[in-house]
């Protein structure tokens, strides 16, 4: 944590501040996601509370406080009751995890500290976040069967079963970028990808100026099945199946309702945003500008120019978050038979042919010169 | 001393989780405190830090061993209706009692036989870190062909259970 | 072994809050004496037909332990991924990529199997 009270503060300060970022975006995340879907089916959404349905979020958010506590007595109470709260942590533990700018130093006392620009740094990152997420399992289990309700149970069971089946083709997908940088760390991988494309072709050194060098331009396959075994590792449309409402209610959470509601929510929207950190961090270069960054460096102070990067990054973060909520409003859901067989048929082949074939390639591009 | 901390926490998870797999009456209570018990055991793999090992630990055990376990369960159907660990008036609790204590007895003197033989082993504070790296090369280059035999067992491993897990007749025929 | 002090803090802060927000709303919402239907499990207007805890189908049982075995494959492929480049630059490639295609063509002889013997399919 630190050495002394200074850096032990700061840190900590900095944990809420990260923690407290994601759940901040949720409230904006919901209004973004009515407002846009409004804007996509031709009407107006929420527009009456503040200038243009700002102020909705705070009217929602004394709503969900002032809602009745209710429990049903068919539910276990530990269950019901740890399962909002379980599905909290495994979004913020992993999205800690992720460096949202590079590192800077303070100088306090006359001591220079030097702070990484994200909670913790294990340097096993990919592992951890991949970890840490197959957790988030149980917070719909304890959910479904803890509510005492058969549509929570089958919802529940759905949604892990769907998110077992999909962390194969999140995982396979990420060995093609491992095998491009060689390292788990993070912050390594968006070192890598900082400056204009260059990579050993038959072992000559290519530069291409004009484009960055980020891992999208190597893996643009291993992009495509990541992105979308998201969608099905966060539950959001069209693999939504373990809240369908036309055959489960709500499914696992049906017999949930106010804040503890709310809190399932504030889950899968930070799993949105680790997943779209993670997109950012893997295929678009994390937090490095795409150009342009050595002249910002010398016109920047060191901290001003980790807060410019980290503007960055949220910004390809919001993309990204604005692509969950575009598809969610565009595609329809899958029935749960194609749900498997896509994720089991499709995507895990291909995720195993883009292994192989990266492999390939990284054996052609650097044997034929030296 | 933050090691030491870190220690206690992470055994008191496991143990506390242990225990409740043993007295819960509720199968499915028992599956949740056995992910208890994963979770503090990938706790002290961090401890010793071996950080790689503590995720595989979560990603494997508690992420989908644990998965398994409580869908077992269910499909056992196994209701609430408590089974206790001791049923009351009953001979079986004598054995039960002696049979745990004859393991408990085994696992301790061995630890015991271990601290008086090798005395207690100390972390090597020189050791450079846990590196996957290291792991990697030895196991890619002198024990490959342990890693290809692993191979063909992960490949017997899913033939047996969609074999014996088919079923000709019964509810689940088509 | 540093980092992990900052996680448990993390989980603890995030636990608080969260056990906070629940007691919160337990506070400030009204209580009302509940009727008979209320207290019912959620179904759609009609009483239950059945209990919650019927049976499980046997494919999601299927479904968790091919997940598991082709898991430890995939982590299986994550040191060997991690040390592919060192072993191309030193000279291996070649080698290295045979002992991970035998790996592979393990794992997608099963992957047919599976898929052959119907285990995967849902109805």
């Amino acid at each position: 944590m630190g050495s002394d009270l200074f850096e032990i503060s700061v840190n900590i300060g900095k944990m809420l501040g990260i923690f407290l970022l994601m759940v901040q975006m949720v409230p904006l995340l919901v209004w973004v996601e009515r407002r846009g879907s409004a804007f996509i089916q031709n009407r107006f959404g929420p527009n009456r509370v503040g200038p243009l349905g700002l102020t909705q979020l705070l009217a929602d958010a004394v709503k969900f406080l002032f809602k009745e506590e209710f429990r049903p007595p068919a539910s276990v109470a530990f269950l019901y009751y740890a399962a909002p709260v379980l599905a909290l942590i495994p979004g913020a533990l992993a999205f800690a995890s992720i460096p949202l700018a590079p590192p800077f130093e303070v100088t306090f006392n006359g001591q220079t500290y030097k702070f990484l620009f994200q909670v913790f740094d294990l340097g096993i990152g990919i592992v951890f976040v991949l970890g840490i997420s197959s957790l988030g399992a149980y917070a719909l289990l304890f959910a479904g069967w803890g509510s005492g309700n058969k549509y929570s149970l089958m919802g529940a069971l759905r949604a892990s079963a769907q998110m077992i089946s999909y962390e194969l083709a999140l995982g396979l997908s990420l060995v093609g970028i491992l095998l491009i940088f060689g390292t788990f760390s993070f912050s390594e991988m968006v070192e890598m990808q900082r400056g204009p494309l260059s990579f050993t072709f038959l072992g000559q050194p290519t530069t291409i100026s004009f484009l960055p060098n980020w891992g999208i331009f190597y893996q643009p396959l291993g992009f495509i099945l990541f992105f979308a075994a998201t969608f099905a590792e966060t539950n959001r449309a069209p693999f939504d199946l373990p809240e369908a409402e036309a055959e489960l209610v709500a499914g696992y959470h049906t017999e949930y309702g106010g804040l503890k509601m709310l809190m399932f929510y504030i889950g899968e929207y930070g799993h949105m945003m680790v997943a779209s950190a993670l997109a950012t961090t893997f295929y678009f270069g994390g937090y490095e500008l795409p150009f342009g960054s050595e002249s910002l460096q010398q016109s920047f102070s060191p901290l001003a120019y980790s807060f410019i990067l980290f503007g960055c990054f949220l910004t390809k973060v919001l993309v990204f978050l604005w692509i969950f909520i575009w598809v969610r409003w565009t595609l329809p859901r899958f029935r749960y038979d194609q749900l498997m067989d896509l994720g089991w048929k499709t995507m895990l082949p291909w995720a195993l042919f883009n292994t192989v074939l990266t492999a390939v390639v990284v054996v052609l591009f650097h044997s034929s010169g030296s | 001393m933050a090691e030491v901390v870190i220690f206690y926490v992470f055994s008191a998870v496991t143990l506390f989780g242990a225990l409740g797999v043993i007295l819960h009456p509720n199968p499915i209570i028992c599956a949740l405190h056995l992910v208890a018990t994963m979770c503090g055991i990938a706790g002290l793999f961090f401890g010793l830090n071996a950080p790689f090992i503590a995720a595989v630990q979560l990603m494997v055990y508690a992420g989908a061993v644990m998965v398994l376990f409580l869908f077992v369960v269910m499909i056992f159907n196994l209701k609430q209706e408590g089974k206790h660990i001791f049923s009351p008036g009953q001979f079986t609790n004598g054995l039960k009692v002696l049979f745990g204590g004859m393991f408990a007895g085994l696992l301790l003197s061995s630890i015991l036989f271990k601290i008086n033989n090798f005395g207690y082993l100390t972390p090597d504070k020189a050791a450079p870190q846990f590196e996957v790296k290291n792991i990697a090369k030895v196991m890619f280059t002198d024990y490959v062909f342990s890693f290809e035999i692993l191979g063909l067992l992960l490949l017997v491993i899913p033939i047996g259970t969609v074999a014996l897990s088919r079923v000709r007749g019964g509810t689940h025929a088509k | 072994m540093d980092a992990i002090v900052p996680i448990l803090v993390l989980t603890l802060i995030v636990a608080t809050f969260g056990s906070l927000l629940v007691y919160v709303s337990s506070i400030l919402g009204p209580k009302k004496h509940a009727t008979h239907a209320k207290y019912m499990p959620y179904e759609c207007g009609l009483p239950g037909q059945e209990s919650s805890k019927t049976n499980v189908s046997v494919r999601y049982y299927l479904t968790a332990i091919l997940f598991i075995v082709f898991d430890i494959e995939i982590l299986f492929m994550y040191p060997w991924a991690l040390t592919y480049r060192e072993f191309v630059e030193a000279g291996h490639g070649a080698y290295i990529f045979w002992v991970m295609f035998v790996f592979i063509a393990l794992f997608v002889f099963g992957l047919v199997w599976e898929v052959r013997s119907k285990a995967l399919e849902w109805d």
